[in-house]
């Protein structure tokens, strides 16, 4: 709320740099998600005992687990949606109990049947902007124009004026991820996207976050079976009984993705000018 | 003429108003009950109101400010036991609103007041207005009004989907108590005009009418505020006419504009669904007239990956480069 004005500026900046969808990789160093010995205790059953788990600056991890593994309940925790029962979760730095850049993170919820009645698809998309518009006030060009922007990633633009209840599974969960998209974040957090997505559109998804996470963004998605999402995905961590079973992937879970890029660390204030893409401002 | 006539009175000026205001402001926050699936919430803050009657009966106050406090409490109650939780088996919410009742009718039969004069508040009685309860209306109204409009997209979001709204790092909690606070208030402020007992009707049939008839949630807030109004000034109307409670027959209004509304929702949907089906070529091609400026990664307008080229957003289209022109895509 107190850094509105600096927030919509750098809003900006970044989707005129994400306009090819392959600028260079944030500048800032650190990580984007680092949890620590995360414990979860949920009426009073231990759902995590003890997952740690860090994103880095342009990578895709997926989390994989059979049902009750504690996927979900990880990233809910990531979000700050579930306490703590022990353990430490930071995003960009910060605890996520303190954290209040929420633009950086776009959320995709796992999809509810019969939620969001009532509304139009450009309106919900336009529900993600609202991390960057004050209250009080009314949509803006700029925030009109990044609804078109988010439904056209995922192919929905023409049904922007449906109600989302006459939509498919399918094209809502697609819906929930222009939704996400809305404010440009910089790491994209999502439950299950690809459930009841056929697989011409799985592959929209995917090509999606590919360019996305080519363009230096974060993710961390929990996937049921990998699919086609399987080929962008950097690191793939498979949970049992709340813990991490086996950790596969081609990179580890350093940052060497990103030779060179890992320092120095940016103090927290500059954060949202830092953004993808200032280099051309 | 008759409508003239009764449009001189002093008395049916403040009813009307009175009337007009609640019409208005019931839909502008029963939408959001609706939304959180919460229908039945003005309901049970009607009855908790009728506790707050019947204690300004025997302290002998005004009974506006004293509903309006102790539903305030209430809303506040029911919105703790549900953020906690604890209001998942519905027996609380019923012991609360039933014992609103009783309290009230107890409370007021113990100050001498008879029913008669406690159902005023139950079914409404505009007639009886006197200027100072219309002023108090009127702040009321506003204080509803300006949070319940200027906020709706933040609490759309909050009533859509919680967790999301959470993540935009929108402050839900205390948009999850304004809500039900401004319920209370509009509860307080409709006591007199559709009374107590069916203030919860104005809150969510209008609303329901509105979402058969047009698409959007903003727009449904605008419809279902316009439908409000009319069922409420209508019914008042009629209430001189025909000699009875104001209440039941605002109510009867707006469940028949409710039954027109269905059969003419679904026409209008059919003929908004036949071009969508013509649509299907995905070969449209339109030009943009007179489109002097040249669009680059440089120019400043959002750039869109479109397939094999890529789309300049302007002004809300998207313009794609084809020879020596643009086209809308």
């Amino acid at each position: 709320m107190t850094t509105l004005a600096g927030t919509t500026t750098a809003a900006t900046v970044a989707e005129c740099g994400n306009v090819t969808a392959d600028t260079a990789a944030p500048s800032e160093g650190g990580t984007v998600l680092a949890a620590e010995d995360v414990r979860v205790v949920l009426g009073g059953v231990p759902v995590l005992r003890g997952v740690s788990l860090t994103v880095a600056p342009g990578e895709a991890v997926a989390l994989l687990g059979g049902n009750g593994s504690g996927k979900s309940t990880f990233l809910r925790a990531a979000l700050g949606l579930l306490p703590l029962t022990h353990g430490r979760l930071e995003l960009f730095g910060t605890p996520v109990a303190r954290f209040r850049q929420w633009r950086r993170v776009g959320y995709v919820p796992q999809r509810t049947p019969g939620a969001l009645r009532g509304a139009t698809v450009a309106e919900i998309v336009a529900s993600g902007r609202l991390s960057l518009r004050p209250a009080f006030s009314p949509a803006s060009r700029r925030d009109r124009e990044a609804v078109g922007i988010a439904l056209r990633r995922v192919d929905l633009l023409d049904r922007r004026r449906d109600e989302m209840t006459n939509l498919s599974g399918g094209q809502q969960q697609r819906v929930l991820i222009a939704r996400a998209l809305a404010a440009d974040p910089d790491l994209l957090v999502l439950d299950e996207p690809t459930a009841g997505v056929d697989l011409e559109h799985q592959q929209v998804l995917a090509d999606l976050i590919d360019g996305l996470v080519a363009a230096g963004r974060s993710m961390l998605v929990v996937l049921h079976e990998t699919g086609p999402l399987g080929a962008v995905i950097d690191r793939s961590v498979t949970l049992r009984n709340g813990r991490v079973d086996t950790v596969t992937g081609i990179d580890g879970p350093s940052t060497a993705c990103h030779p060179g890029e890992s320092d120095p660390p940016e103090p927290e204030g500059l954060l949202p000018g830092s953004l993808i893409g200032d280099g051309r401002a | 003429m008759a409508v003239l006539e009764i449009l001189a009175m002093p008395f049916m000026q403040r009813a009307l108003l009175a009337a007009l205001l609640t019409g208005l402001l019931a839909p502008a926050i029963g939408v959001y009950i609706v939304q959180r699936r919460l229908s039945l919430l003005g309901d049970g803050l009607g009855h908790v109101a009728i506790a707050g009657v019947g204690l300004a009966f025997i302290t002998q106050q005004a009974p506006i400010p004293v509903a309006t406090v102790v539903c305030v409490l209430g809303a506040v109650l029911i919105e703790t036991l549900r953020q906690r939780g604890q209001a998942s088996g519905d027996v609380g919410l019923a012991i609360l609103f039933y014992g609103g009742l009783a309290t009230g009718v107890l409370l007021s039969g113990l100050a001498g007041a008879g029913t008669g004069t406690l159902s005023q508040y139950l079914f409404g009685s505009l007639t009886s207005l006197n200027n100072t309860d219309l002023v108090t209306i009127l702040v009321l109204g506003i204080i509803v009004l300006v949070p319940a409009i200027g906020l709706a997209p933040q609490l759309f979001a909050v009533c859509a989907d919680e967790e999301f709204a959470r993540v935009l790092g929108l402050r839900v909690r205390l948009l999850n108590y304004l809500i039900v606070i401004l319920a209370a208030l509009t509860v307080a402020v409709a006591m007199r005009t559709v009374g107590l007992l069916l203030v919860s009707a104005l809150m969510v049939i209008p609303v329901a009418a509105a979402q058969n008839l047009v698409r959007g949630f903003h727009l449904a807030i605008i419809v279902s505020m316009v439908i409000g109004a009319l069922a409420a000034t209508g019914g008042v109307m009629a209430s001189y006419g025909f000699n009875v409670a104001s209440g039941a027959l605002i109510v009867v209004v707006a469940i028949a504009v409710f039954l027109v509304s269905w059969p003419v929702g679904l026409l209008l949907r059919r003929r908004r669904t036949l071009p969508e089906v013509v649509d299907e070529g995905d070969t449209v091609h339109t030009h943009v007239a007179g489109h002097a400026h040249r669009h680059s990664p440089e120019c400043g307008h959002p750039a869109v990956q479109h397939g094999t080229h890529v789309d300049y957003v302007h002004n809300g289209h998207l313009h794609a480069s084809h020879g020596d022109h643009y086209d809308e895509h």
